[in-house]
């Protein structure tokens, strides 16, 4: 499982400077909520999920947008890793690996500003 | 997607930019409106403006830029707000502020506006407003805040150029203060009223570099916390824009009038003939209107293009700059360095770097 997102929507001819790397990684007690200038969408073209923002969106795979749905600011990084470690119940899954993934795409919804501070 | 499966099929549209009309109080030297004005009337009605979202969201899109223009010109933008966060639109006012009242932007905010833009021309009261050729820059300041106590997101948008470039830091906190949460500083691209204006817009190489170092140690300091985009200007480097993201592939742009267009200059391309929303489906126009194949994919370009291994990240760069400069708008953009064409970038450069070239701005016509 891997749960990369794919930024298909973008701004034409921003300069992408160099993030500060890794400051914004999450603990596993974070409780990360989508910032209001973000919208989850079902998209009924691709029949997948999308985050929308200004001027920018972002397509996400099955597994992005299973973390992502429960990013409502109720829920720490590691309850929501456990709850899919669940929710995929019967597969073989490694719930680090799962953990690793859900920290991992919080963390770059972070750099993106789409978490509320 | 690859290439491929474009051939047969038109590219998915994502974004609608809505230029509802091209009326507006501000006089900018940069205005990326058509520079003959008086030749476009006749817009849209609220009837139509309606039919198009719905046809866009059809085609895929998913989010619209409600622009012109001043956007807030039209006594309609309520309804159209409400039918685009009805078709589930991510709904985008993109203003100068200037005729907006705090009722106005409440009624807007309850419709469902998703997030305001508000174009500042300088940090700098007396310089904005001479450079917008209108006094209005306390009132846009006034209209941020407003924007970002009922809850918006705000982008604060500014144009750069010769006159501004080095207020960065000034620009930065003043984004801060009203409570952005996303800053634009892009600097001025050369088409439009900023073509007549070059020699007064175009910046120094060292103004430019200082800048960019400015807004890249903003950006990082900021992360997470407010989006600072610097657009660096194609004239400054070695490789074009890719403009649009590609001619009609991401962005399908519909002019007051009704014309659907790549981008906002197209009609400067007089070649070309945009077939209008008034007399045919969104979705006909955007799979086969002539002007929209024009320059879709790859099948157009010249070389140094057509073998170039850039030509699916920057598309060949901008039509509409190539046809300003070279009277081609099928010329590699001369932005690029190995157009050859590109020593007009070069000598425009070196032209506005001498010190005594003249630099009075013609401002933008109603």
């Amino acid at each position: 499982m891997s749960a990369k997102v794919d930024e298909r929507v973008e701004t034409p001819g921003d300069v992408p400077l160099e993030p500060s790397a890794r400051s914004l990684e999450p603990s596993p007690s974070f409780v990360p909520r989508l910032a209001k200038k973000a919208r989850l969408r079902h998209d009924r073209h691709s029949g997948g999920w999308m985050i929308i923002y200004p001027e920018r969106g972002l397509t996400l795979n099955e597994s992005a947008a299973e973390i992502v749905k429960r990013c409502d600011g109720t829920r720490t990084v590691a309850q929501i890793a456990a709850e899919i470690v669940r929710a995929i119940d019967g597969q073989e899954v490694d719930p680090a690996q799962v953990e690793r993934d859900v920290v991992e795409l919080v963390g770059e919804l972070a750099r993106k500003g789409l978490l509320e501070r | 997607m690859t290439a491929q499966a474009e051939i047969g099929a038109a590219p998915r549209p994502y974004t609608l930019i809505a230029e509802l009309t091209y009326r507006c109080p501000l006089r900018c030297p940069y205005c990326s409106n058509p520079t003959n004005l008086a030749a476009h009337d006749g817009e849209l009605s609220t009837e139509e403006w309606s039919r198009v979202l719905g046809e866009a969201e059809a085609l895929g899109v998913v989010q619209v830029h409600f622009t012109g223009g001043e956007p807030l010109a039209r006594k309609d933008l309520e309804p159209l707000v409400s039918r685009a966060r009805e078709l589930g639109l991510y709904t985008n006012l993109v203003t100068s502020g200037v005729p907006l009242t705090k009722e106005r932007l409440a009624g807007l905010v309850e419709r469902g506006i998703d997030h305001v833009q508000v174009s500042i021309q300088s940090a700098r009261p007396e310089r904005a407003d001479a450079i917008a050729g209108y006094s209005a820059h306390p009132h846009k300041i006034e209209v941020m805040r407003w924007v970002t106590e009922l809850g918006i997101p705000l982008t604060m948008n500014v144009v750069l150029h010769r006159e501004n470039l080095d207020e960065i830091d000034e620009l930065v906190a003043l984004a801060e203060d009203v409570g952005a949460s996303r800053l634009e500083l892009a600097n001025t691209q050369y088409v439009a009223w900023a073509l007549k204006n070059r020699d007064a817009l175009l910046p120094t190489k060292e103004q430019l570099d200082r800048a960019a170092v400015t807004a890249a140690r903003h950006k990082a300091r900021l992360q997470g916390k407010m989006d600072v985009l610097f657009v660096k200007p194609d004239y400054f480097g070695t490789t074009p824009k890719a403009c649009m993201d590609g001619w009609a592939r991401r962005f399908v742009h519909i002019i007051p009038d009704g014309r659907v267009l790549p981008c906002h200059a197209a009609t400067s391309i007089p070649q070309l003939t945009f077939d209008s929303v008034k007399e045919r489906s969104l979705a006909d126009i955007w799979t086969s209107s002539k002007a929209l194949l024009a320059y879709r994919g790859e099948a157009w370009m010249p070389e140094p293009c057509k073998s170039c291994d850039r030509r699916n990240v920057d598309f060949g760069g901008c039509r509409c700059q190539a046809f300003a400069l070279t009277g081609d708008a099928s010329a590699t953009d001369p932005a690029c360095q190995l157009s050859p064409h590109h020593r007009l970038i070069e000598e425009a450069r070196l032209r506005a770097a001498q010190p005594d070239v003249p630099r009075r701005w013609v401002y933008r016509g109603r």
